[in-house]
C-alpha cells in the first residue's frame, strides 16, 4: 500500500483551515464563552526551592467574586501529572517546591482579575531551601535530593563497536565541550483550556493541546473517574512545538476538577509569563565530544558525554535522553561509538519536548566537530561529510541498516551544486562586513520508534451527498496535517479536497492515537486515513458497479464522479452513488488503524532497529557579520532534505522555513536569562524570539528517496530543519570570524566580544 | 477602575487636578503593560487620545508643532518631519503599536530607550506643558530626571512638542540596535542633527544617545569637539573617547554595559556619516 501514488502528490495545496485562521473566524480555547463560565488562576511558588509551611486561603475566599480555591487535598485523584515514568510532578504542590513556576493553589472566580487577586491573597509560607541550579551541583556527592530517588532523571549509554580499539586506530583526535541554552516554544497562543460539565456526569474539556489522549488520561485520573467519562476536544491550537502536553494536562486537570465540583464551566488561559515560567522548555545541554579519525578523513571513533539539564520534573526527559544518544554521532558511518547521556534534575522550570527533541543540541556539537576536524585535516568540510555519510546498507549508530531511503548523499549533491553556482561574496569583504558560509548534515528519526507503540486511528465517513468527514487521532497545531489528511482521503475517494472536512480531534470519536510527535503524522497517520478511506471506497465501488452494470474493477473515481475506466464519458456523480449505497445499506463509514513496524531494540546498549526511517538533511548558510555591532545578516540559506516523497509542497516549505527559523533563534537569539532560579526575561520584549522581520531567506530543496515504510513513501519533515539550520549557522559564524563558538546561542554580543580574525573589533 | 473620556483639554485638565489617583492615558501601550504587571494601579483613567487640541502636525509661528496625541504612525507617514524623527518613529514596535501609541506617551513614559526621545533632543525639541492655571515650556533635554521620571507634574498635560524651523534646514539621522530586527526595544539609540560644509566641516550639530544612562543624554562635549572641524578618522577617534566618557551604561536583561559602549560609538559614527552624506 505504501507505494500508492497520489495525483495531488508534490503539488501545492492550500491549508484547508487557512482562511478561518487568518481572518480570526477560528475560535481558540481562550475565545470560548459558556453561560456561567468562571476563570481559574494559579498561585505559584515564586521561589525555586523550599518546603511549604502554610497555605491559608481564607482571605482569598472573602473576595466576593471568588467561587472556590483548590488545594492539593481537593484533587480527588492522585494529584499527579507527567508524561512518562516516574510520573513525578504534582498537579498542585503541598509539600516541596521544586521550581518557581510550581502551582500551589487554583483560585476560581467570576472574573480573571478577581481570580488573580485571590491567588495573590492566599497566604503562603515557604521555608526556602538552597536551590540547586546547575547539573554539576545536582550530581555532586551528598547533594540535596530534589526527588526521593536522587537527582538523576535518566541515564543511559549507547555502545557500538569497541571504543578503545577505535581510538587506537585514530590518527587524529578532535575534542571539545559544547553548551546549549534553554529555549522557549514561544507559540503565538499561550496555553488555554475550558472545562464544561455536562450534567450526565461527564465533563468536556476544550483544550489548546498536542496530545488529547494524554490529557484525557490525566484528567480522568485526577478526577478519579473512568476515562470514558472525560471527553477532550482539541480546540484550534496556535502552535505547540512539543510545549502543550504536560502543561495542558496540568491546566486541563485543574479546570476539570474545579468545573465538576462547581457544576459550572471553568476556563484557564495562561498569560505569557506563566507560559514561559510554568511550562516546559528545551533542555539545556553540555556535550563533551571526542572524535577520532584517520588522516584520510575516515571517522573511526566517537566518544560523547551528554548532560541534559531537565529542570524540576522528568516530563519527557527519558525520551529526550534516548533521542540525544541515538543522534549524537550524526548521520555518519562510524564503527565505534560510545555515548553516555544523563538527564539531571535542577530547581528550574522543567524541560521536555520541543521540536527536534534533543537532536538540535547534539547536532550542533557533532557538526561543529565535523568542521573542526575538516580544518585540522585541511579538508573541505563538505567533502569530509560526504566521505563519512551514511549510505543505503550502512549501519547507523544503533546498528540499524536501511537498504532504502537513505538520501543523505543526494542532499549533499544538491548543496554542492548550489555552492558552485553561488559564490559567497567574500571579495566584498571590507572594513565593515565579514562573510562566512557554513554547512551541516543531520538526521532525525521518524516515528515513536522504540519509545513506544506507534498506532494511529482514523475514521472516514461518506455522506449521502458524497462529501467526506474525516477524523484522525493526531492534532494539527498549525503544521498542516489536516490538509495532508484531506489530500489523502480526497485522493482515495476521488473527490476534490473542498469536499473533505477534517474534524478537530475529539477523544469520543476516534481511536487513541498517542501523542502528535516525532514527525510522524504524515507517515503513520496518513496511512490510517488511507486504509479507512479505502474501506469506504469498497462500498462505493460495489454500488457504482451495480449502477454501471459493469465489474467493480471497471469503476474509478475522480473529481466527485464515478466513471468507467474504458469510457470516461460514462459517469455518475458521486453523490448519486453515495446516496444509492446508503439506501442499499452498504457501510459508508470506517474506522481504521495503522501501526508502524515494531522496533527491535536493546534499551541498555541502544542497539537495534529503532525508527521506521530517518529524514536526512544538508544545509548551507551564508551570512555576513557587522564587525562593529556583531549583527548577523543571513544572505542565503538552503535546506535540502530527503523526505521520501513530497505530499504537499506548500506544507513542506512551511515546515522547513518555520523549523529553520526556530533553529536560527536557538542558535543566535534566544536565551532564557535567570537569577537565583528565577527567569528574568519571561516576556517577548526581553526574550528575543525572532519576529517576521528576523526571518531568514530559507530555500527548500526536496530530495525524494522513496521510503517504503511511510504512507506514499513519505517521511516527516516537522523537526529536522531545526537542527540543520542551527548548526549551519554556528559553522557560518566560525567561517566568518575564525572563532569556534562552543556555546549556543551565539549572540551578536558574543560575536563582538570574541573578536576574531581581525582582532577585537572596535573603533 | 473608572475610564473617563473628556471632550476638551479643559475638561481633561479639570479631571486630573480634581480626582485623586487619576492617570492620563493616550494609546495605552505603555500604561496597560504597567497596569497588568501591577506596577501602578490608578483608580481613574483619563483618555486624551481623542482630543483635537492635541492632534496633528502643523507649522506655526516659526515652529513645527507636533500634537502630543499624534500617533507614532502619523509621524512615520509625515513628509515634513526631519529624517531622524521619522526613522526613530519607524523603529518603534510593530504596526499595531505604532497605530495607537502616541508621541506624548513615548515622551511622558520617559523610558531611557524611547525611540523618539533622542531625535527630539537632537532637534532641540521644546515641550509645552499645560495645567488648569498655567502653561510652561521645557526643553526636552531638561524634561527627564531619571528612568520613568520627568518634571511633568500630576496636574499637567503635555499638549505639543515644538521644533524650531531652523532644524528643518540641516540633515539628521537616527540609528538603533536591539536584540532582533522587529518589535524590539533599543539597546542603544543615537540621533544627530547637523549642518555642514562641502568638505565635511561641521557648522552646527546636536547629538543625543539613549539607553546608555538613566535619561536620554545630549552629548554636549561631543558636539563641542566636532563644531567647526572637518570630520575625518582622527577626529572620530577623539570623539569616540569623549562618547565613552559621557555615557554611563548599565548591564541589564537587554545588553551588557560593555556591548552598549561598543555599539554606541558605532551607531554614532553611522548616524554622523548618514547625516553628512547630504552635504557632499
Ligand atoms: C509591544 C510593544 C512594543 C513597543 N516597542 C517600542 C519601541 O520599539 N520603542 C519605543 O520607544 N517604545 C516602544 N513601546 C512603548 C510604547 O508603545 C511607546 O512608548 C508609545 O509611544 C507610548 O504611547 P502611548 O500613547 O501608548 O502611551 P500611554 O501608555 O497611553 O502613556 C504612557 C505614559 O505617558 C503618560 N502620558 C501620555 N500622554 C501624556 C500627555 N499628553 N501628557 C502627560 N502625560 C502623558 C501616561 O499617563 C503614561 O504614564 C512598545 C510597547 C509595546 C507594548
Amino acid at each position: 500500500m505504501g507505494n500508492v501514488k497520489l495525483s495531488s502528490m508534490g503539488k501545492r495545496v492550500r491549508k484547508i483551515d487557512g482562511v478561518e485562521l487568518v481572518t480570526g473566524r477560528a475560535k481558540f480555547a481562550g475565545d470560548m464563552k459558556f453561560p456561567g463560565m468562571l476563570y481559574g488562576y494559579a498561585r505559584r511558588a515564586g521561589v525555586p526551592a523550599g518546603i511549604i509551611k502554610k497555605r491559608d486561603v481564607r482571605t482569598a475566599l472573602k473576595i466576593p467574586e471568588v467561587a472556590m480555591v483548590l488545594l492539593a487535598e481537593d484533587i480527588p485523584g492522585p494529584n499527579i501529572i507527567g508524561i512518562l515514568p516516574p510520573f513525578d510532578q504534582p498537579l498542585l504542590a503541598a509539600e516541596e517546591i521544586r521550581y518557581e513556576g510550581e502551582s500551589i493553589a487554583l483560585v476560581v472566580a467570576k472574573t480573571k482579575t478577581a481570580a488573580k487577586e485571590g491567588a495573590l491573597a492566599i497566604e503562603v509560607e515557604i521555608d526556602p531551601l538552597e536551590p540547586i541550579l546547575e547539573p554539576d551541583e545536582a550530581l555532586k556527592k551528598g547533594a540535596r535530593k530534589i526527588h526521593p530517588a536522587g537527582n538523576i532523571t535518566y541515564s543511559k549509554k549507547l555502545i557500538k563497536g569497541d571504543i578503545d580499539k577505535g581510538f587506537k586506530e585514530a590518527e587524529l583526535v578532535v575534542e571539545n565541550t559544547y553548551h546549549t541554552s534553554f529555549q522557549e516554544h514561544a507559540y503565538l497562543e499561550p496555553e488555554a483550556v475550558c472545562a464544561v460539565p455536562c450534567g450526565d456526569g461527564r465533563v468536556t474539556v476544550y483544550a489548546s493541546c498536542q496530545s488529547p489522549f494524554h490529557l484525557r488520561g490525566h484528567i480522568a485520573a485526577n478526577l478519579s473517574v473512568p476515562a470514558s467519562r472525560v471527553r477532550v476536544v482539541q480546540a484550534y491550537t496556535g502552535g505547540s512545538f512539543g510545549g502543550k502536553d504536560d502543561v495542558a494536562a496540568e491546566i486541563g486537570s485543574l479546570a476539570a476538577v474545579a468545573s465538576v465540583k462547581l457544576g459550572l464551566p471553568v476556563m484557564i488561559a495562561h498569560e505569557r509569563e506563566e507560559s514561559i515560567k510554568g511550562s516546559n522548555l528545551r533542555h539545556a545541554s553540555r556535550i563533551h565530544y571526542k572524535t577520532g579519525a584517520r588522516r584520510d578523513g575516515t571517522i573511526v571513533a566517537c566518544k560523547i558525554e551528554i548532560i541534559l539539564d531537565g529542570g524540576a520534573y522528568s516530563s519527557e526527559s527519558p525520551f529526550v535522553t534516548m533521542k540525544s544518544l541515538i543522534h549524537a554521532a550524526g548521520p555518519y558511518r562510524i564503527p565505534n561509538i560510545l555515548v553516555e547521556c544523563t538527564s539531571v534534575y535542577t530547581n528550574k522550570t522543567y524541560c521536555g519536548a520541543f521540536r527536534g527533541f534533543g537532536v538540535p543540541q547534539v547536532t550542533f556539537a557533532s557538526e561543529s566537530q565535523m568542521d573542526e576536524l575538516a580544518s585540522r585535516l585541511k579538508m573541505d568540510p563538505l567533502k569530509l561529510r560526504r566521505k563519512n555519510a551514511l549510505k543505503p546498507g550502512d549501519a547507523t549508530a544503533t546498528g540499524q541498516v536501511f537498504e532504502r531511503s537513505v538520501g543523505l548523499l543526494q542532499t549533499i549533491d544538491k548543496i554542492e551544486e548550489r555552492r558552485k553556482s553561488s559564490d559567497l561574496p567574500r571579495d566584498r569583504e571590507d572594513d565593515r562586513w565579514l562573510y562566512g558560509r557554513g554547512f551541516s548534515c543531520m538526521l532525525q528519526g521518524i516515528s515513536n520508534g522504540a519509545e513506544g507503540i506507534d498506532v494511529v486511528g482514523a475514521s472516514v465517513q461518506v455522506s449521502q451527498d458524497g462529501s467526506v468527514l474525516l477524523g484522525v487521532g493526531l492534532t494539527d497545531m498549525g503544521q498542516g496535517s489536516r490538509t495532508v489528511f484531506a489530500q489523502v482521503a480526497a485522493e482515495v475517494l476521488g473527490v476534490t479536497v473542498d469536499r473533505v472536512t477534517v474534524r478537530q480531534v475529539d477523544t469520543d470519536s476516534v481511536h487513541d492515537s498517542g501523542p502528535t510527535v516525532a514527525s510522524r503524522s504524515t507517515t503513520v497517520g496518513g496511512m490510517a486515513v488511507f486504509k479507512a478511506a479505502a474501506e469506504v471506497k469498497k462500498s462505493l465501488q460495489k454500488m457504482a458497479s451495480l449502477m454501471f452494470k459493469a465489474g467493480e474493477e471497471q469503476v474509478s473515481f475522480k473529481n466527485n464522479f464515478a466513471s468507467l475506466k474504458q469510457d470516461d464519458s460514462a459517469r455518475i456523480p458521486l453523490r448519486e452513488v453515495a446516496a444509492a449505497a446508503y439506501w442499499s445499506g452498504f457501510p459508508l463509514m470506517n474506522l481504521a488503524f495503522s501501526r508502524a513496524p515494531d522496533a527491535d531494540f536493546d534499551h541498555e546498549t541502544h542497539q537495534g532497529d529503532i525508527y521506521i526511517a530517518y529524514n536526512f538533511g544538508t544545509h548551507m548558510m551564508d551570512i555576513r557579520i557587522d564587525r562593529f555591532t556583531g549583527r548577523v545578516q543571513v544572505l542565503q540559506h538552503i535546506a535540502s532534505h530527503d523526505l521520501g516523497r513530497v505530499i504537499n509542497l506548500t506544507g513542506v516549505e512551511g515546515q522547513v522555513e518555520g523549523g529553520s527559523l526556530i533553529g536560527f533563534g536557538f542558535a543566535h537569539m534566544e536565551k532564557i536569562e535567570s537569577e537565583g532560579g528565577s527567569i528574568t526575561n519571561a516576556n517577548f520584549a526581553d526574550y528575543a524570539v525572532p519576529t517576521v522581520k528576523d526571518r531568514i531567506p530559507t530555500e527548500t530543496i526536496c530530495v525524494e528517496d522513496y521510503n517504503p515504510t511511510g504512507a506514499f513513501g513519505a517521511k516527516g519533515i516537522g523537526e529536522p530543519p531545526v537542527a540543520g539550520a542551527a548548526s549551519a549557522f554556528a559553522n557560518a559564524v566560525a567561517a566568518a570570524t575564525g572563532v569556534r563558538f562552543t556555546k549556543l546561542p551565539i549572540t551578536k554580543e558574543d560575536i563582538l566580544k570574541a573578536g576574531g580574525k581581525h582582532g577585537r573589533y572596535s573603533h | 477602575m473608572n475610564y473617563l473620556i473628556p471632550e476638551t483639554l479643559d475638561q481633561a485638565l479639570r479631571l486630573i487636578s480634581s480626582q485623586r489617583n487619576a492617570k492620563l492615558i493616550a494609546g495605552g501601550t505603555d500604561l496597560s503593560v504597567q497596569i497588568a504587571d501591577s506596577l501602578i494601579s490608578p483608580e481613574i483613567l483619563v483618555d486624551i487620545s481623542g482630543l483635537e487640541e492635541l492632534k496633528g502636525i502643523e507649522e506655526k509661528n516659526g515652529f513645527l508643532s507636533l500634537g502630543a496625541a499624534t500617533t507614532i504612525d502619523e509621524l512615520v507617514s509625515s513628509s515634513i518631519l526631519p529624517h531622524c524623527l521619522v526613522q526613530g518613529a519607524k523603529s518603534i514596535g510593530s504596526p499595531q503599536i505604532r497605530n495607537i501609541g502616541t508621541l506624548g506617551g513615548n515622551i511622558c513614559n520617559a523610558s531611557p530607550c524611547g525611540d523618539t526621545l533622542t531625535p527630539l533632543i537632537a532637534l532641540g525639541g521644546i515641550l509645552v506643558l499645560v495645567s488648569s492655571s498655567a502653561r510652561r515650556k521645557v526643553r526636552l533635554e531638561d524634561f527627564f530626571i531619571g528612568p520613568k521620571m520627568t518634571v511633568c507634574a500630576d496636574n499637567e498635560i503635555l499638549t505639543e512638542v515644538l521644533i524650531e524651523k531652523d532644524y528643518l534646514q540641516g540633515r539628521s539621522a537616527f540609528r538603533m540596535t536591539g536584540k532582533r530586527s522587529g518589535q524590539v526595544i533599543s539597546q542603544v539609540n543615537v540621533a544627530i542633527w547637523l549642518e555642514a560644509g562641502k568638505s565635511r566641516e561641521i557648522e552646527k550639530i546636536r547629538a543625543a544617545v539613549g539607553s546608555v544612562a538613566p535619561v536620554p543624554l545630549r552629548l554636549k562635549r561631543v558636539e563641542q569637539a566636532l563644531k567647526g572641524r572637518a570630520v575625518h578618522e582622527r577626529l572620530l577617534k577623539e570623539v569616540s573617547e569623549l562618547i565613552n566618557e559621557e555615557i554611563k551604561p548599565i548591564s541589564d536583561v537587554r545588553a551588557t554595559d560593555d556591548y552598549r559602549r561598543r555599539v554606541t560609538v558605532t551607531l554614532f559614527r553611522d548616524a554622523l556619516e548618514e547625516a553628512l552624506q547630504g552635504f557632499n
